[in-house]
């Protein structure tokens, strides 16, 4: 009998109150944990719960079902704990962003800069920042993408030679490069060393160099999935190899290449190191990216949350409001367009 | 066609991108100081000195408010970072609470194909700035403070802080102690402080940057008063204005005189009885000599750092009219922000100073 | 007859030698775009350590075990500290994340039900979304004020251990801690390595899962023995790219640390530096031997973090396992 038991096949089953009951429970035994003893605070209550609750529900299936029964039901609720671990800090990354990022977030933050406007003071607004990053971002992926396209395109279908392998490398050694590493070199060597001076554009080199091998990658893997059954259609047909690639394998991979594109800009628009080392600083309009400095909205948060204003924290906030929100609707787009992509068979 | 949805959503966001372009403003308040000064227009940048940052604010400020075109941003980096990259060239003029070293002038009179010259534009004093629960009034002495910064009084009911206080109850809570991560005027002014009134009690000499023993650091004073503004039991040294601007209560420090209350009023006499013009001509740079101030004993001016020259006559026509508004009319400005005004003497040096910038 | 022949002969020679250039031009561009980028990469090395030589001359004590920063002042300097810092932040992060990440891309893949799996895929990746600077703006303001609970929990359970220790009662207040930007970067780093995993996870062969299921597995035992075991390589690879990723962090650290220039394994109490954060603080002030010594630095970071990418993606190339071009 009890053999049969220790292989499960013969076991109690744990009623459905069963688990309730357990949890219930450890809940009641928390409570009076926490009206007896010196422990307190939300937080403590809710992790001990949580942790009576899981030590609970295994015991109790280890009483009623049995050893390994009681090892699933633990690791199920070990799982359920990992993924309300996951959903906290998003719950509360996003959500107190919002809170305090609505309270300044309005037309006029959004067009104004911060012209004339002191820690003291509570007007003032992004629109500089907002205009910077757009500036920067757009000079960055007017490097990154075509060039990046270029070298993907190479990459997979000129593939074999030792340039080929050797470049794959280089891209991978690319995407490990610190982004304050990019930004320091542009400083010393674009900024310092070329007596260029801050500008946006040489915010969008740094941004460039950061941003190019996510595209190739990206674009990489696309041109890959395309079929070499239609590759080697429009060969059969004596369509020449450049022709092919533009005509035919390059449309066929587009959505997913912009997916790409906009996943890439999408890391690339938060981007702080970088861009602090070299764009300097600027509280009034500047829309010539290529010189004079500028401001650009990571930048901003930066310095708002290193004030000891709350003027300047307030604003500090929205910004951030504003970043979360435009990267938000760049991620969004993207992976709309990768079921629509899907969608179509691919 | 294989591009319709990529090819739509591009023209939308150009199209948005570029309503966006056309709709900001860079009209925020407007300003009441007046300006008798005359105007110039033109765009400057500038960096440094956190201390004066709040003072830098209200000028740009005002002087735009009632010089349209005139575009002046001025960034809190820090003394060290001003003129680092005054002399690399990448801003036009440099704040900084401290005068430059002989390596660090030659590269600004390199940048500036010439001579570059420093003269003050305001005056303020430090303030111990600290938040702890219990405490709502502190005197603090020269070698308290050594010990403080340097780690080896470690919570705030120590015997030092007790000889300072007679009388008063102090928690037991921890010391901590904030410094600037960045170079920082305000740390040289501070530390030259310290080594002169301290004597052997503070042995980490006098700079911008320092190798402190304890504390945690933070960049800028912003950055510095925000930690102890957070923190329960903290203490920092930063301009008074970033105390005032948050409500936090500072100590009074004891010089070779009794314990002072940080005032206008004591500052200006600290300036008067303790600064003295090492500069000549136009630079007027000087020395601050700690065991001669009277009235608040951790005072000290701060200085803009300009080229004699600029090959941009716009760039040297706003620059001279800027700071000669900003010494003149300016200094009007000085009190409420917690800052003094300089004595008419350094005023006088510092308007010709800035008038004497041409192109 | 004869002379439509020629004709297609001769348009079909014609379209040869253009079909040629064509492909010619075409493989010429974009084998120099690759050229370049191998030039430019080349030369942005090569520029970086030429720049870094003369702090590593100029240096008046050891670069690897100085704990001070003062390459202007004295010339005394080094990175000590600072890897210090990179190492422990990165690792503890790496401890916190790394359970964490396993189990709920456990739970997506072996028990969610479809939908849910999908949706709880995004938010994942909304938190890989949140810029850098937002999770800084939000650990000063947010998350140390409320972790000081924490913190006093663990000095007081465990801080027999010499990570948790804290001699002079300093958690009890506001902390900017190693432990603190730790927490950070285990949040930022977290969904790099649940969406890694998740792929892997949906790699296992599903006659696997499915034999041990009929064997009469519990799901536990299904996922420990037919899903875990061929997921390793994988997982490992996912790991080191987060390592990687907390490594090169530098904003939300340099907002939430002490920056304190001292090797301390005390992660509780206020201090601790990276060298990320190190170069955001003291660029601007820099002078020649001081950005020199940045560079320096920064190649060291650049190193470390290269060596470990490579090592991850080497393992993801030997697994096969199709890895997420987003990140």
């Amino acid at each position: 009998m009890s053999t049969l038991t220790a292989t499960g096949l013969r076991t109690g089953v744990l009623p459905r109150w069963g688990l309730a009951g357990a949890a219930a429970g450890a809940v009641a035994v928390t409570v009076a944990l926490f009206a007896l003893t010196p422990f307190q605070g939300t937080v403590d209550f809710i992790v001990v719960a949580a942790v009576l609750m899981v030590a609970a529900v295994s015991v109790t299936s280890w009483a009623v079902e049995g050893r390994r029964r009681a090892k699933d039901r633990l690791a199920t609720s070990a799982a359920l704990c990992f993924l309300a671990l996951t959903l906290t800090p998003l719950v509360f990354v996003i959500g107190y962003t919002v809170k305090e990022g609505i309270k300044r977030f309005n037309g006029n933050f959004l067009t104004h800069s911060m012209a004339g406007v002191g820690p003291i003071s509570s007007g003032g607004g992004v629109y500089h920042a907002i205009i910077g990053t757009l500036e920067q971002v757009l000079v960055a992926s007017a490097i990154a993408v075509p060039l990046g396209l270029l070298v993907s395109i190479y990459v997979t279908e000129y593939a074999g030679g030792m340039l080929a392998t050797s470049i794959r490398f280089l891209i991978d050694v690319m995407t490990g490069i610190p982004s304050i590493v990019a930004g320091l070199f542009v400083l010393a060597f674009w900024v310092l060393a070329l007596g260029q001076g801050f500008s946006g554009f040489a915010g969008g080199l740094a941004l460039a160099i950061l941003e190019l091998p996510i595209v190739v990658r990206s674009a990489e893997e696309m041109i890959k999935l395309v079929p070499a059954s239609l590759r080697e259609a429009s060969y059969a047909l004596g369509v020449a190899k450049w022709k092919t690639i533009v005509r035919i394998v390059l449309p066929t991979a587009a959505s997913g290449i912009t997916t790409g594109i906009m996943l890439a800009i999408a890391r690339v628009i938060g981007e702080t190191a970088p861009v602090l080392l070299v764009v300097g600083n600027n509280d009034f309009i500047h829309t010539n990216p290529f010189n004079g400095p500028q401001s650009s909205l990571p930048l901003f948060v930066f310095e708002g949350a290193g004030s000891s204003s709350a003027f300047d924290v307030q604003r500090a906030w929205a910004a951030a409001l504003t970043l979360v929100l435009i990267v938000v609707v760049l991620y969004v787009a993207a992976r709309v367009l990768t079921r629509r992509n899907a969608l179509n068979g691919r | 066609m294989k591009f319709p949805l990529a090819v739509r959503a591009a023209v939308v966001t150009a199209v948005g991108a570029l309503t966006i372009a056309a709709c900001g403003s860079d009209n925020n308040a407007t300003s009441n100081t007046a300006n008798s000064v005359g105007c110039a227009s033109g765009s400057l940048t500038a960096q440094g000195s956190t201390f004066q940052q709040n003072m830098e604010k209200q000028w740009t400020s005002d002087f735009a408010g009632k010089c349209s075109g005139a575009q002046i941003s001025y960034t809190g980096t820090g003394s060290g970072a001003g003129i680092q990259q005054f002399g690399s060239g990448t801003i036009d003029f440099a704040g900084s609470d401290v005068t430059m070293k002989p390596d660090e002038q030659a590269a600004a009179d390199k940048r500036c194909n010439g001579k570059a010259i420093t003269f003050p534009i305001t005056a303020g004093g430090i303030a111990i700035i600290y938040n702890v629960k219990g405490i709502s009034s502190l005197n603090l002495s020269p070698k308290t403070l050594a010990g403080i910064f340097q780690g080896t009084i470690k919570t705030w009911d120590a015997a030092e802080i007790k000889a300072d206080n007679p009388g008063v109850t102090l928690p037991p809570t921890a010391i901590k102690s904030f410094h600037r991560a960045d170079g920082s005027g305000t740390t040289s002014v501070f530390s030259s402080f310290e080594a002169a009134l301290a004597g052997s009690d503070w042995k980490l000499g006098h700079d911008k940057t320092l190798n402190w023993p304890a504390g945690q650091a933070a960049k800028g004073s912003d950055g510095v008063t925000a930690g102890v503004k957070q923190t329960d039991g903290g203490i920092t040294y930063a301009e008074v204005s970033f105390a005032k601007q948050n409500s936090l209560p500072t100590a009074k420090v004891k010089g070779t005189g009794d314990f002072a209350d940080l005032t206008g009023a004591n500052v200006s006499q600290a300036i008067d009885s303790g600064f003295t013009v090492s500069g000549s001509g136009n630079d007027v740079s000087g020395n601050l000599d700690f065991t001669k101030m009277t009235g608040y004993p951790i005072s000290t001016v701060s200085y803009a750092i300009v080229c004699q020259k600029y090959s941009d006559a716009a760039k040297a026509k706003l620059i001279s009219k800027f700071f000669t508004y900003v010494v003149t009319d300016g200094q009007s400005a000085a009190d409420q922000l917690g800052f003094a005004p300089l004595p008419q003497s350094l005023v006088d040096k510092a308007k010709a100073a800035a008038g004497s910038v041409t192109s | 007859m004869s002379s439509v022949a020629t004709g297609t002969d001769a348009s079909s020679l014609r379209s040869a030698s253009s079909k040629r250039r064509g492909d010619a031009t075409f493989k010429g561009v974009t084998l120099a775009a690759g050229a370049l980028v191998f030039v430019v990469l080349g030369a942005i090395a090569v520029f970086l350590v030429v720049k870094a030589v003369p702090a590593l001359q100029a240096d008046k004590s050891s670069f690897w075990t100085t704990q001070i920063w003062d390459p202007d002042g004295t010339a005394h300097f080094g990175i000590a500290a600072l890897a210090f810092g990179t190492l422990l932040t990165s690792f503890l992060a790496l401890a916190m994340a790394v359970p964490v990440a396993l189990g709920v891309s456990l739970y997506v893949t072996q028990y969610a039900p479809r939908r849910l799996a999908t949706l709880l895929g995004y938010a994942t990746d909304m938190l890989a979304a949140v810029p850098s600077v937002v999770y800084g703006l939000w650990g000063v303001f947010f998350l140390l004020p409320h972790m000081i609970g924490t913190q006093v929990f663990l000095a007081r359970y465990l801080g027999w251990i010499p990570l948790f220790a804290d001699k002079n009662n300093q958690v009890s207040s506001y902390s900017k801690s190693v432990f603190g930007a730790s927490v950070v970067l285990a949040i930022m780093i977290l969904p790099i390595i649940a969406a890694i995993s998740r792929e892997i996870f949906r790699q296992v062969d599903p006659a696997q899962r499915e034999a041990a299921l009929a064997l009469g597995a519990t799901r536990w035992e299904m996922i420990r023995t037919a899903v875990l075991p061929p997921s390793w390589p994988g997982v490992t690879s996912a790991v080191m790219l987060g390592l990687g990723r907390a490594l090169g962090e530098t904003i939300a650290v340099a907002l939430v640390i002490g920056n304190v220039y001292k090797i301390d394994w005390h992660t509780l109490i206020p201090g601790g530096h990276t060298i990320a954060a190190n170069i955001a603080n003291r660029f601007g002030e820099a002078g020649a031997t001081g950005r020199s010594a940045l560079i320096a630095s920064g190649l060291v970071l650049f190193v470390i973090t290269l060596a470990v990418n490579l090592v991850a993606r080497y393992v993801i190339y030997r697994a096969g396992a199709e890895e997420r071009s987003a990140l």
